[in-house]
C-alpha cells in the first residue's frame, strides 16, 4: 500500500476517513501553519472578507475531524479573533461566539513556534461547545469547581491532537485538572479517554453532578467520599496547584480503596 | 509591572471573582509583559483568563443558581 493511496499514517484510522482540504490540515503540519498564518496576516492588517474565509477553512477542519471522532461539536455562532494581550488565548462564550486571541495566535506562531498549540487551543474551545450554554448551569459549577469542565475538555484536546493527529503542543494550561483525571484512569484501571469521552456526554456545567454515576458505572459503587476528594482536586482555587502524580494518586485511592 | 506582579494580581483578582477587574487588568497591561511570560505563566494565565471571561460573560447572560451540594 503506497503513502499515496493512503497519506498521513500518522493519523488515527477515524481521522484519515477525512478528506480533501480538511485531512490535508488534519495531516500535514506546513499546510496547518499557513492556514494559521494567514488567519494571523488577515487580522493583523484587518482584512475581514480574507480573515473569514482562513478562519473558516480551519473550522471546517476543526468540526468534521471532531466529527469522525464521535465527538461533534454543537452550535457555534462565530469564531472571531479579537485582540487579547496578556495571556488571553481564547473562550467559547454563552453567546455561541468562539473568541481566539489574535495576540495568542501571534505569539504561538512567532515567538514560542507552536502553531499546533493553536490547534488544540481550537479543540479545547470546540470540545466546551458540545451543546448550547447556559450561563448559570455553568457558574454554578465553574465557581467553584472549574477542573470538572477543564480538566475534561483540555485532556480530550490534548488526547486529539497527540493521540489521534501525532502533533506534539505545548500543554499550556490546566495541567493540575488533566493530571487529577489520569490519575482517577488508573486508579480505575480505565483509560483516560474513556473517562473524559463518558462525561463529555453530558452538558455543560453538569460534569460535577454527573460525575460520580458516570465513575460509579465505570467501577461499580458510589460515595459522597468520592465527590468530597473530586471537589478538592478539581477547586477553582487549585488552578495554579502542582501536586505529583504519586500524591494525586494516593488522594485518589483513599476513596477508591 | 513585572510579568510575576501581572501574574499574581490577574490571580488573586480572579480568586476574589473580581471578573471585570481581570480582564481590565490585561487589556491594560497584558501588552507590555506577554513577551517576557514564561511558559508556566502564560498556561497559568490562560486558565485564569478564560475563567475571567466566561464568568463574566455568564453573569450578563443570566442568575449563577445556587451552589448545587
Amino acid at each position: 500500500m503506497s503513502s499515496q493511496e493512503f497519506p498521513y499514517p500518522h493519523l488515527a484510522p477515524e481521522v484519515r476517513r477525512l478528506s480533501g482540504d480538511p485531512l490535508r490540515l488534519w495531516g500535514d503540519a506546513r499546510t496547518r501553519r499557513l492556514a494559521l498564518e494567514d488567519i494571523l496576516a488577515a487580522w493583523r492588517h484587518e482584512q475581514p472578507e480574507r480573515l473569514r474565509i482562513a478562519i473558516e477553512r480551519v473550522e471546517t477542519a476543526v468540526r468534521e475531524g471532531l466529527g469522525q471522532l464521535g465527538l461533534p461539536r454543537g452550535p457555534v455562532r462565530e469564531v472571531e479573533v479579537r485582540r487579547r494581550p496578556g495571556g488571553r488565548h481564547a473562550a467559547k462564550l454563552p453567546s455561541s461566539v468562539l473568541v481566539l486571541s489574535g495576540n495568542y495566535l501571534q505569539a504561538m506562531l512567532e515567538l514560542r513556534h507552536s502553531p499546533d498549540s493553536v490547534l488544540r487551543t481550537w479543540l479545547h474551545e470546540s470540545l466546551h461547545a458540545r451543546q448550547p450554554f447556559t450561563g448559570d448551569r455553568y457558574a454554578a459549577e465553574a465557581e467553584h469547581w472549574l477542573g470538572y469542565e477543564e480538566g475534561l475538555v483540555e485532556g480530550l484536546a490534548r488526547l486529539v491532537v497527540q493521540d489521534k493527529a501525532g502533533v506534539t503542543t505545548l500543554d499550556l494550561a490546566y495541567e493540575g485538572y488533566v493530571r487529577a483525571y489520569r490519575a482517577l484512569a488508573r486508579v480505575l484501571g480505565v483509560s483516560a479517554e474513556q473517562v473524559w469521552r463518558d462525561l463529555w456526554q453530558v452538558g455543560l456545567g453538569g460534569v460535577r453532578a454527573a460525575f460520580p454515576s458516570v465513575v460509579t458505572s465505570l467501577r461499580g459503587d458510589e460515595t459522597q467520599a468520592l465527590l468530597d476528594v473530586a471537589d478538592q482536586l478539581f477547586a477553582t482555587t487549585r488552578l495554579a496547584a502542582d501536586v505529583a502524580d504519586s500524591q494525586l494518586e494516593r488522594i485518589w485511592r483513599s476513596v477508591l480503596p | 509591572m513585572t510579568p510575576e506582579q501581572y501574574v499574581t494580581r490577574i490571580r488573586e483578582l480572579v480568586e476574589q471573582r473580581e471578573y471585570t477587574a481581570a480582564l481590565d487588568l490585561a487589556d491594560r497591561h497584558g501588552a507590555e509583559v506577554e513577551q517576557q511570560l514564561s511558559r508556566e505563566q502564560w498556561g497559568l494565565l490562560g486558565g485564569l483568563l478564560e475563567h475571567a471571561e466566561v464568568m463574566e460573560a455568564a453573569r450578563e447572560s443570566g442568575p449563577v443558581a445556587p451552589t448545587p451540594r
